[in-house]
């Protein structure tokens, strides 16, 4: 949660006045603050002995992260999407029986995945060796929210794809076909949301 | 966990890049089918055209002019340049014919929603006059 700037400059300037946490809470709590917020403004600051409150360390946000995660996250959304695309035209290729041929979409699901799979890679990886190098990354605020972007992309798409076989199911449409199609959306996204709350977990722990 | 999903990643990616040019075919493949949609809009143009001239002009004539009617490309096979193959029935009707390069007329929407019939690789476009009035 944000804190409030003259929220964050109380509590500095009581903790340099020497005053205790449990009274600086106190005195919080009497003024109408939330206790969530009297913890996150007092969290700001470690708990260890010096002349003046030790800042703990706070999200980052800079234009770089902006330029290099947005891409990264949006090359990874749209190559996903293109995967699931590709699949479910050979899906209906192999096994519809319209007899059509969807070769276009193919081609171009194809160009999509040709373009933007080794540079998800390529960024991913350099984010990695950053990341191992730095944890401090982890700290990056748009990393952060894109990973969650991600997280409730992926979420929706499992919820919408449950919602839609057991649909098809009631409906009576629910066939091979259907199924296929249907894990190779669980797949995708479920991949997705297991590698970014992986991650998520992984930079909490750090 | 991360590195075993990234492997998936790239397996499955792989897997599917692989699957759909199997399907699909190369770009030399692509070129074919563009020709096959070509020849049967040449077709679609040469019969429409021979079909409004056949009763005015010889069918030599009218064929003539057809073909050389639709600039800027004059009508021929799009892979080979040589004149569709043109042939007056018995009847007093005609047919042209393509020789096709795909198995794509079985499959292709487009080119089964046209009254081209096949036989074997060579689809025809034929007109059959009206039988006189008795």
């Amino acid at each position: 949660m944000a804190i409030s700037k003259d929220l964050s400059r109380f509590t500095r300037d009581a903790l340099i006045a020497g005053k205790s946490r449990a009274e600086i809470t106190q005195a919080l709590s009497a003024s109408g603050w939330a206790e969530s917020e009297v913890k996150d403004a007092l969290n700001a600051y470690a708990d260890t002995p010096f002349a003046i409150p030790v800042p703990r360390p706070q999200p980052t946000v800079s234009a770089r992260d902006f330029f290099v995660y947005t891409l990264t996250f949006g090359v990874m959304i749209f190559g996903a999407i293109y995967l699931v695309v590709l699949c479910n035209a050979l899906i209906d290729l192999w096994l519809g029986s319209s007899g059509y041929r969807p070769s276009r979409r193919i081609r171009w699901a194809m160009a999509v995945l040709i373009v933007a799979t080794p540079i998800f890679l390529w960024l991913n990886m350099r984010d990695r060796k950053a990341i191992a190098a730095d944890p401090a990354r982890y700290r990056s605020l748009i990393r952060r929210w894109l990973t969650y972007l991600t997280l409730l992309c992926a979420a929706s798409a499992l919820m919408t794809q449950m919602i839609v076989v057991i649909y098809s199911f009631l409906d009576g449409d629910f066939n091979l076909q259907f199924a296929l199609k249907a894990l190779v959306v669980f797949a995708v996204a479920g991949g997705v949301f297991s590698y970014y709350l992986s991650d998520i977990r992984k930079g909490d722990a750090a | 966990m991360n590195r075993v999903l990234f492997v998936f990643l790239i397996v499955g990616v792989g897997a599917a890049l692989i699957a759909g040019l199997l399907t699909v075919g190369g770009p030399g493949y692509a070129r074919m089918e563009k020709n096959d949609n070509q020849r049967v809009t040449d077709l679609n143009r040469l019969y429409g055209c021979l079909v409004n001239l056949v009763g005015d002009v010889s069918v030599e004539d009218a064929d003539e002019i057809c073909r050389n009617s639709s600039d800027p490309r004059d009508l021929r096979d799009p892979a080979t340049q040589d004149p569709y193959e043109y042939t007056q029935t018995p009847d007093g009707g005609f047919k042209v014919c393509a020789t096709f390069q795909t198995k794509n007329f079985e499959t292709n929407r487009y080119i089964r929603r046209q009254q081209i019939k096949f036989d074997g690789m060579q689809g025809c476009r034929s007109y059959i006059p009206p039988a006189p009035k008795s």
